[in-house]
Order: C-alpha cells, then structure tokens, then sequence
C-alpha cells in the first residue's frame, strides 16, 4: 500500500498556521500532533504491507511511545522506515531494535527518523533474531 | 453525533466483509482471530469507533481540533495514546481504516 491517500504530517503545523487566521505556532503545534496520530494506523498497515512483522511493528511503536514521542515524530519515523523498506526488504536489525538503538542515543524529532531508517547494528554485540 | 456513530459503524460493519488485496497473512490471521471472539470484537470497536469519529471529524476542520477531541471524551495524550495502540494492533488498524472509508 502507498501512502497517498494518508493525512499530512510533515510541516502540518506551520500549514495550520498559514491557513488558519489567527493560529499561532503553539497553538497549531497540538493540532498537527493530533492529525498526524491519525495517520498512524495507516503507516503501519503500510509497514505491515511492506513485510514488517506485526510483532516488531508494535513492539517499535511501544518503544515510541514509551519514550514520550509525540505523534508527528512519530509519523515521521515510520514514513522514513517505509522508505527504507522499499529498497531493503530485510534490513540487519528489526525495526524495534533500531528504534530503540536510535532513542538510547537521545535523537529526536527528525534526526530520529532519519536515524531509524540507516541504523546498522553494533558490530561488538551479539545481533539480535529479526522479528 | 448520533448520525455520525450510525454511519461509523455501518462503514465498519461494511468495511470488515472486505478483503484488502495486499494484507499479508499474519494480518488476515490477526483479523479472523478477533473476529472469532465476540469480547475482543467489542474491545477493538469500543476502542476503534470513537477514535475514529474523531479522525473523521480532524480530517474535515483541522482547526477544531480541541473540540473535536473534548467532544468525543479525548484529551490530546489520550487520543494520541489510543492511536499508538491502535496502530500496533493490525486489526484495530485494519478496522479503524475500513471506518475513515480508506
């Protein structure tokens, strides 16, 4: 599945405010967050589609969450991963791993989906069974 | 309101006979497995069908966001939350697009 017909995410807010008189940033900034959570069932359906494990779908959601990322950050992550699936179907680590991986080094916003996408894994640990 | 749950869930009961064309087998699985039970069928609508009046109503006046989610007994952490979970459960994602008619 593609993601054409998903909801805006990325510079929603900064759209919000351009669209809608007298919005601020601050304002638009929990908006955009609650339209891009919307489109979350949608980007993992995709991922699913894409040959994610549902396990490891929702085990990277999880971690996401748990970290406190809001719901546009974490729209992007998915985005990006669904990108990188495109061209590498069975990539080295899971994406829970990665995920996880990239949140321990404290990346955030963009850099953490950027980050997701092109994890590799530490070459002196033991990698880990791919879900 | 009320017209907007009777259409939510006359799309979802309509939604569920459809078969997507590309859903994997894990995810048809997940789909016939909830199906199967009634309680579970209740929990995924009792969580997926308000969520999903809110995510109709978000689409269509973005800027009435604050209202949109109070009206539906949402604060943002929780509509978000609930999104989060479900977006990690293949069913509840499955049935949450066949209600926004995707």
């Amino acid at each position: 599945m593609i993601f054409s017909s998903r909801m805006p995410s990325a510079g929603l807010a900064l759209l919000l405010v351009a669209l809608v008189p007298g919005m601020s940033q601050a304002q638009a900034a929990p908006r955009a967050r609650a339209i891009a959570a919307s489109s979350l069932p949608r980007l993992a359906s995709d991922l699913r589609d894409q040959g994610a494990s549902v396990d490891d779908v929702a085990h990277a959601l999880g971690a996401l969450q748990q970290a406190g990322i809001p719901a546009d950050n974490a729209v992007d992550v998915l985005e990006a991963e669904y990108q990188a699936r495109l061209t590498d179907k069975h990539p080295a680590m899971s994406f829970e791993d990665r995920v996880r991986a990239t949140l321990a080094r404290g990346l955030r916003g963009k850099a953490l989906a950027a980050a997701v996408a092109v994890a590799k894994p530490d070459p002196a640990r033991k990698p880990k069974e791919i879900r | 309101m009320k017209t907007t749950w009777f259409v939510l869930v006359a799309a979802v009961l309509a939604g569920c006979g459809e078969k997507r064309a590309a859903a994997p087998a894990a995810d048809s699985q997940a789909t016939r497995v909830a199906a199967s039970n009634p309680a579970t069928v209740d929990s995924l609508m009792a969580r997926v069908i308000p969520a999903a009046a809110a995510a109709l109503a978000l689409q269509s006046s973005p800027a009435s966001a604050d209202s949109i989610l109070a009206a539906n007994n949402f604060t943002l952490d929780r509509y978000e939350a609930t999104l989060y979970s479900i977006a990690a459960d293949s069913a509840a994602s499955q049935l949450f697009e066949s209600a926004l008619g995707r």
